[in-house]
């Protein structure tokens, strides 16, 4: 037993260390700069660099509009399967998996040829990579959601407040809505992180998003490079340890909240 | 490509799903389903038609018969031992370490911070992954430079936009997927199994040997082709550390789609991808099997 232990605590250390060695070390390139001693100037540029803006800023645009669009797709679309249609289970969950068969590679391929005789003014848009980056989203999406929806049971729910004379808007409004918070966050969450990551499909279509960037920089300024890729992870980790610590809280309301409504004759 | 050809599939998919029963309630799916079919399903089918057509759309296997050149072969070769070996070494160093992680109970951060990552790393990749390897195992990294000054010279024997820098690099996400994928299947091996082996006397490895792996194996197996799948399609890690000195099918549909190539080879590039999209299919495939076969286990 004693044996096993140290074994795993091995075994752990060493995973431990090759998942946050890589992190640590990029720290130290991108304070580096060689004969010049240790600084931070890749960090206080961050700041002031005219260049970054652009890029992030669309980025962020991209991942906001996909999450809007995402959600406007498919908040309504679970709904009504779990409401209306559960027999169409089998057809939205393959549906969802086929963006990790159709990968971002093949996809882009399939939209560039697609799209080659569509005009100009429409395709060069960057906004053009909203639509697609839903697509790719959409696993997401769809599990975060339908197990928000699982576990707030939108039939019983919807047939009290209809039943009380709500009508439909209000139902999605102040019934589904309000108790799915913690799906919808984790969907937008994930979809926002996906959309600032995503390379493939921009730089194929030769969109200037914040990954295309990072690309571009890090062909010249390795501490800058480094820097940048330790914030976009750094930030996501927060992201997550926040959604974390939010979906926890947010559960035990909700589950209160729901108890309370269903409960209480 | 003609708008006929591309519409059938769109119609088709609308129609079949709305019918059933002349139900109305499917209707309400509609937006989701033509929105797929549109951005999906079509792109897809668009790749796998257009291989098979010449460049004034007829059919034929040319495309296929161009892909047979040396260099997009080895393209597959290299693309194909990248993805077994990085999902092998996703596989027992995931494997490894869910296990580990979930023995160990002590140090509870540990154990927690682990399982959170893994979550994070599966997901990561892409850009800042490449510039995170490069930072530490690159020409200049910093660990690089630490072995460097112990007297350990990485280079130029070493490099990491080499065929051996991914495998390392590929593993920083698969190593995480592994964990994330297993850990429920490990979880629910039971403790009476364990209890029972070793009352009967069986040392640690004759319990895996005999019941541990036996019953994971489904799962494994799954998880493997699945690690293949995720290394076979990933680009933009590839395209960002190699910039093309690794001969890769993502990176060689790339240029094709990004050099403002002759006609021919776009169609190489459709024909490239129609290969790639058939592998997956199957990965993915025996994946959801095996994944069946393993819930026979289950609690």
């Amino acid at each position: 037993m004693r044996r096993r232990a140290v074994g795993s605590g091995l075994i752990v250390v060493v995973g431990a260390i090759f998942l946050f060695g890589p992190l640590v070390a990029t720290f130290f390139a991108s304070i580096d700069f060689n004969r010049l001693g240790y600084r931070f100037t890749a960090y206080r540029s961050l700041f002031t660099r005219a260049d970054l803006r652009g890029p992030l800023w669309l980025s962020l645009q991209i991942a906001l509009l996909t999450t809007a669009l995402g959600l406007v797709l498919m908040l309504p679309t679970v709904f009504w399967l779990h409401l209306k249609v559960p027999r169409a289970r089998p057809l939205l969950e393959t549906v969802s998996i086929m963006p990790y068969v159709i990968s971002p590679i093949i996809l882009v391929v399939g939209i560039a040829q697609l799209t080659r005789s569509w005009p100009e003014w429409l395709v060069a848009r960057p906004f053009f990579l909203v639509p697609i980056y839903t697509v790719t989203c959409l696993s997401f999406l769809f599990r975060s959601i339908d197990a928000g929806m699982q576990t707030l049971d939108p039939r019983t729910l919807t047939e009290a407040a209809r039943n009380c004379g709500a009508s439909w808007s209000a139902v999605l409004r102040l019934v589904v809505l309000p108790n799915l918070r913690t799906a919808i966050l984790g969907a937008m969450f994930l979809s926002i992180a996906v959309v600032l990551g995503e390379f493939t499909i921009a730089s194929l279509l030769l969109f200037k998003t914040f990954p295309v960037f990072l690309a571009q920089v890090g062909q010249s300024e390795a501490q800058g490079a480094a820097a940048l890729s330790l914030l976009a992870f750094v930030a996501s980790w927060i992201v997550l340890l926040v959604f974390n610590a939010v979906a926890n809280r947010l559960r035990v309301r909700v589950t209160t909240r729901a108890k309370a409504a269903l409960g209480a004759p | 490509m003609g708008s006929a050809v591309e519409s059938t599939p769109v119609a088709s998919t609308v129609q079949g799903r709305a019918r059933p029963g002349r139900d109305r309630s499917w209707l309400g799916l509609l937006p989701f389903v033509v929105f797929t079919a549109l951005l999906l399903v079509v792109p897809a089918f668009g790749v796998l038609l257009r291989a098979f057509r010449n460049n004034s759309g007829a059919l034929t296997l040319e495309n296929f018969r161009a892909l047979t050149v040396r260099q997009y072969l080895v393209a597959f070769r290299t693309s194909i031992s990248l993805s077994v070996l990085s999902a092998v070494v996703g596989v027992v160093g995931g494997g490894l370490l869910a296990n580990a992680v979930l023995t160990l109970r002590r140090p509870r951060w540990l154990r927690d911070a682990v399982m959170t990552f893994s979550g994070l790393g599966s997901q990561f990749g892409g850009v800042p992954l490449a510039f995170i390897f490069i930072a530490t195992l690159g020409a200049s990294g910093a660990l690089t430079k630490a072995l460097r000054s112990a007297g350990f010279e990485l280079y130029p024997g070493f490099r990491i936009y080499s065929f051996t820098g991914l495998v390392i690099v590929y593993a920083y996400f698969q190593i995480p997927l592994m964990v994330i994928v297993i850990a429920p299947a490990i979880e629910g091996l039971r403790k009476s199994w364990r209890e029972a082996a070793e009352s009967a006397g069986a040392t640690s490895a004759q319990y895996w040997r005999f019941v541990g792996l036996p019953v994971l194996m489904p799962s494994i197996l799954g998880a493997f082709v699945l690690l293949f799948a995720n290394a076979f399609s990933a680009y933009a890690t590839a395209a960002a550390l190699t910039s093309g000195n690794v001969n890769l099918v993502p990176v060689r549909i790339g240029s094709f789609l990004r050099g403002n190539v002759s006609a021919d080879n776009a169609q190489l590039g459709q024909a490239m991808a129609a290969v790639m999209l058939v592998v997956v299919v199957v990965a993915m495939a025996a994946y959801l099997g095996l994944q069946r076969r393993a819930k026979r286990w289950g609690r």
